[in-house]
């Protein structure tokens, strides 16, 4: 795992001054919490999980995208070349005000977020206020299965809990009283989806941990589906 | 015609006044009399023995042989030429509003016309009267005969010098000896001066005239014109260009207002220059209501104007809802759709529907209409594609498409006037083959070689040429330099002649390049913009959220791009300022569904009258063009006349109900026209035509002042022509039916005298 630390501005593929590749799969570094035994919170399954995401998207797609990670800091005005941002673990996200403007004005601008590894009522309520600092008019509500994010790519019609890699196997898959998986979103005025939450779910994990065997396929299967759903879209929408 | 005349061929009158004349000169009527004599009298001895038989039968027989001769002989009457009536003088006397300008020593042109000239009136109509047989006729937007001077009314809403000359060449079935135009020399009807001209000396006319008002007025403001698109698009950027003449205004200012229904749109302060006296200004108007507007233009009047109804027109202006469908095929998934749906996702008129290859063999529909619309991806047909009015083709590779559909798209540009936008991008233009594909005939550019690694960093700006284009006006000009740089994905080798590079990029070292290049290409319209991230003038992060440039630059590329593109049916009506009591021309190009013309259509046209009316008028095809078609329609009042026309095509499916395409136009009928506009003596105009036809020009105060002048200057045609016609009587219908009786005749006396 690669511990970084806050500040250093983008870590990973380093383009120049304009992005060459049209994707770059760019994972948010934010402050707050405390890091974990595999360091800062926002680098959990970081690169693997976005190294093997990006190899399953330009397999399975004809998206020009960089094979090589991203990590952008959250206020860095070079997150505004890349309007695709994952970000996740946000049960522990702190944002100031200034990098609460700084996302706002991002997903305002057009920028798209996806969330995603966040379990249980605590991480969800710390989310929620933390999203309120950001939009604190817009509402976060349940996407529904007809929404088209759900057939960009591939048609998916039930949301699965996925489970992280030491729960994969044994069951059972969820953490805390995360039990329920739930995709929501917040909109803008115009209904078009901005945020897109992963809630009681880990995609991420599903990623890293595609190439073992020890990992069940239907979980990754699924992970990369719903994912490339979510780019072909933010791409798109 | 009566049985007489029917029966003689020519009016019994001309046979009074004329001479018969024979082809055959004496020695061949000698010949043929003794031939015939002798011939006769041979015959008649075989006719058996009764000399009362041979008599009568010799009679008839004579009788009709004479009659032939008669005919072979090529018998003529010769009357004199109707061509040119001795003595006769047509007085056109100006009947418009015109003539109510009070410049004649402050008095209205109108009561020197009345005093002087009118029928009976004044010396000069007398000195006229007295010497030639004279005719009038009073004449504004038609001519009609009068006969005494309490007939003018000088309320004419136009002047057709056109068809008053005309009228005067035929008034009495032969063209006078001369013509006397008396008025301002006006002129807006749609005929041709030089026609009417031409006719008028063919037949040895002069026409002599005499100019009513001043030739130039002291002080005087006019709106001279307004250039304005007669429709446009709802919230389009309208630009109309306004041309104000003055008189003894110079260096002063005016202020020109624009309204619509009362409710004031713009208003503008104009110097008028000192050294000339014209003064031109550019008003932005952004409309947003649809339907038609009555825009009215003015200039505001000042103290002691001579003409003060010149200082306002009448501009219909129709609002169209219309949308205007553009198809994006992307060959990947890139920001730059996404960006450009949410650019003109606000548009009222755009309807963007974008097909995003996904994977190979994958595409992404956004936008369509209903699930079967591109559900086979990009259209194969004319029909399935010509009806989207502009296509934009992102980083998809030329061998994506087929032949077939290269030639469609070029078809799409040429033939149906779409628009089409290459972007750049890793599969886009040079890079994607383009440029050994009909396509590229095209462009407005000369595509590089595949390069895959070529990238270069531009600061965009515009050029000299494309700052007045409406892509470029459409972004505030001082915004140009803070926008972040864009990357050019694709070389380009050239501009092409004719084509316009609008923005222009500055890369390292300070090399230039061209961004957004621009040409006309058949009806339609070809745009390339080979750089693969306008995206970052909406993300970057020194934009303001506030600003506007990403959405208004897409919003007008795709505008500009599809608004070219005609509809099936294209309307147009003439004159542009209708008067009532002038017939308006309305004419309809129809195209069938590949936008080849249509010539089978049976177009309608209705007429929709201020006051609600409908009429019905059935269009009837041109002889000067394919699938054109026009109709005519007099307007009886003043106010908005909506134009409807429609065209019935076969239903889609077998049983369906039959499909029918409109098109629809206003014109807005004004009680004066542009009668004030322009409205001091048109001296030169009336010099002129007297040149051309051997008369005379008179300013009004020498007819005045000798009012013997004019009709002295009068001079018979003498032009040592033929003044006699050759009428041909051989087959006069009276002789042919004497042939056949006497024959008839011969033949029972035969039968009676049992005689073979």
């Amino acid at each position: 795992m690669l511990v970084v630390a806050l500040g250093a501005g983008p870590l990973g593929a380093q383009p120049g001054d304009v992005p060459a590749h049209e994707f770059y799969f760019t994972r948010a570094i934010y402050g707050g919490g405390a890091g974990s035994e595999w360091g800062p919170r926002w680098a959990i399954d970081y690169p693997e999980a976005d190294q093997h995401f990006l190899t399953a998207l330009r397999r399975l797609t004809i998206v020009d995208a960089t094979d090589g990670e991203l990590a952008v800091a959250l206020d860095d005005p070079k997150l505004r070349d890349y309007p695709f941002l994952y970000i996740l673990e946000v049960g522990s996200l702190l944002l100031d005000d200034s990098t609460a403007r700084s996302l706002r004005e991002y997903l305002a601008a057009g920028g798209f977020m996806v969330i995603d590894d966040f379990w249980g009522t605590w991480a969800w309520e710390n989310f929620e206020n933390q999203m309120h600092k950001v939009f604190p008019e817009r509402p976060i509500v349940e996407v529904p299965l007809d929404h088209p994010v759900f057939n960009a790519f591939y048609d998916i019609d039930r949301v699965i809990q996925v489970p992280n890699v030491s729960r994969a196997e044994t069951g059972p898959t969820h953490e805390y009283d995360g039990i329920i998986p739930h995709v929501r979103g917040i909109f803008d005025d115009e209904g078009r989806l901005m945020v897109l939450i992963n809630w009681n779910t880990d995609l991420g994990d599903a990623w890293e941990w595609a190439d073992s065997p020890s990992y069940p396929l239907r979980y990754s299967t699924y992970a990369f589906e719903i994912a490339v759903n979510f780019v072909v879209y933010a791409m798109s929408h | 015609m009566d049985l007489l005349e029917s029966l003689l061929q020519y009016p019994p009158a001309l046979y009074a006044r004329g001479v018969i004349e024979l082809g055959w000169g004496w020695g061949t009527w000698l010949a043929a009399t003794l031939v015939v004599a002798v011939g006769l009298g041979w015959w008649l001895r075989g006719l058996g023995r009764r000399r009362r038989d041979r008599v009568v039968i010799g009679l008839l027989r004579a009788g009709l042989v004479a009659l032939v001769l008669l005919a072979l002989a090529r018998p003529v009457l010769v009357v004199p030429s109707p061509r040119a009536v001795q003595g006769q003088v047509v007085v056109l006397l100006d009947d418009s509003r015109s003539m109510g300008i009070a410049d004649v020593d402050g008095a209205p042109r109108a009561r020197l016309v009345t005093e002087q000239l009118a029928p009976g009136a004044g010396a000069v109509a007398r000195a006229l009267e007295a010497r030639f047989d004279t005719r009038y006729v009073r004449y504004a937007v038609d001519a009609v005969p009068m006969d005494d001077a309490t007939e003018l009314r000088f309320d004419g809403p136009g002047s057709d010098l056109a068809v008053a000359l005309e009228r005067a060449r035929t008034l009495v079935g032969a063209a006078p000896a001369a013509v006397v135009v008396v008025g301002d020399g006006g002129h807006d009807g749609t005929g041709r001066i030089d026609d009417a001209v031409l006719a008028l000396r063919a037949a040895g006319v002069a026409v002599y005239t005499v100019g009513v008002g001043a030739e130039r007025h002291a002080l005087d403001l006019e709106l001279a014109a307004v250039h304005l698109p007669r429709s446009v698009l709802v919230e389009d950027t309208v630009e109309a260009l306004v041309t104000v003449r003055h008189r003894g205004l110079a260096g002063r200012s005016a202020r020109l207002v624009v309204e619509d229904g009362g409710v004031l749109l713009a208003e503008q302060a104009l110097t008028l220059p000192p050294g000339s006296e014209t003064a031109s200004a550019s008003v932005r108007l952004e409309p947003d209501e649809p339907g038609p507007h009555r825009l009215v233009f003015r200039v505001e009047a000042v103290d002691g104007e001579v003409v003060a109804e010149n200082n306002a027109m009448v501009m219909p202006l129709d609002v169209r809802a219309d949308r205007l469908d553009v198809l994006h095929l992307e060959g990947e998934p890139r920001f730059e759709v996404k960006f450009a749906r949410r650019a003109v996702a606000e548009d009222p008129v755009l309807r963007l529907v974008s097909l995003v290859r996904t994977a190979e063999n994958k595409l992404y529909r956004l936008g369509v209409d209903a699930p079967e619309e591109l559900a086979e991806g990009f259209p194969t047909t004319a029909p399935d594609l010509f009806r989207y009015h502009a296509v934009v083709l992102g980083s998809v590779e030329a061998a994506y498409l087929t032949d077939g559909q290269h030639r469609l798209l070029a078809d799409f540009v040429s033939r149906r006037g779409g628009g089409l936008l290459l972007l750049g991008g890793r599969f886009a233009l040079g890079e994607g083959g383009w440029a050994r594909s009909p396509v590229a005939d095209l462009l407005p550019v000369s595509l590089g070689t595949r390069d895959p690694d070529f990238a270069e960093l531009v600061h965009v700006l515009p050029t000299i040429e494309g700052v007045d284009h409406p892509v470029v006006r459409a972004v505030d000009p001082a915004a140009w330099p803070r926008l972040p740089p864009l990357s050019v994905a694709n070389p380009v080798r050239g501009v092409k002649p004719g084509a316009t590079i609008l923005l222009a990029g500055e890369g390292a070292g300070g090399r230039s390049s061209p961004v957004l290049t621009w040409q006309r290409y058949g009806r339609g319209t070809v745009g390339v913009l080979p750089v693969r991230n306008l995206w970052r003038w909406q993300m970057h992060a020194e934009v303001p959220a506030e600003d506007l440039t990403h959405e208004r630059l897409w919003r007008e590329l795709l505008r500009e791009l599809a608004r070219p593109a005609a509809s099936p049916i294209r309307l147009r009506a003439t004159p542009e300022e209708p008067v009532p009591g002038r017939a308006v021309t309305v004419e309809a190009a129809v195209v069938d569904a590949e936008f080849r013309p249509d010539a089978g259509a049976e177009p309608e046209l209705v007429v929709v009258t201020p006051l609600g009316a409908r009429r019905v008028i059935a269009m009837s095809p041109a002889t000067d063009g394919e699938g054109l078609y026009r109709a005519r329609f007099v307007p009886e009042g003043v106010g908005r006349h909506d134009l409807e026309v429609t065209v019935e095509r076969p239903p889609l499916a077998e049983g369906a109900t039959p499909r029918v395409e409109l098109a629809a136009l206003s014109v807005e009928v004004t009680a004066n026209g542009r009668e004030h506009h322009g409205a001091e003596l048109a001296r030169e105009r009336l010099e002129r035509l007297a040149r051309a036809t051997g008369g005379r020009y008179f300013p009004a105060a020498e007819v005045v002042a000798r009012p013997a002048a004019l009709a002295e200057a009068i001079t018979m045609p003498d032009d040592g022509l033929e003044t006699t016609e050759r009428l041909p009587l051989h087959a006069v219908p009276a002789l042919l039916l004497a042939i056949l009786l006497l024959a008839s005749a011969e033949w029972i006396w035969r039968r009676r005298s049992r005689l073979p």
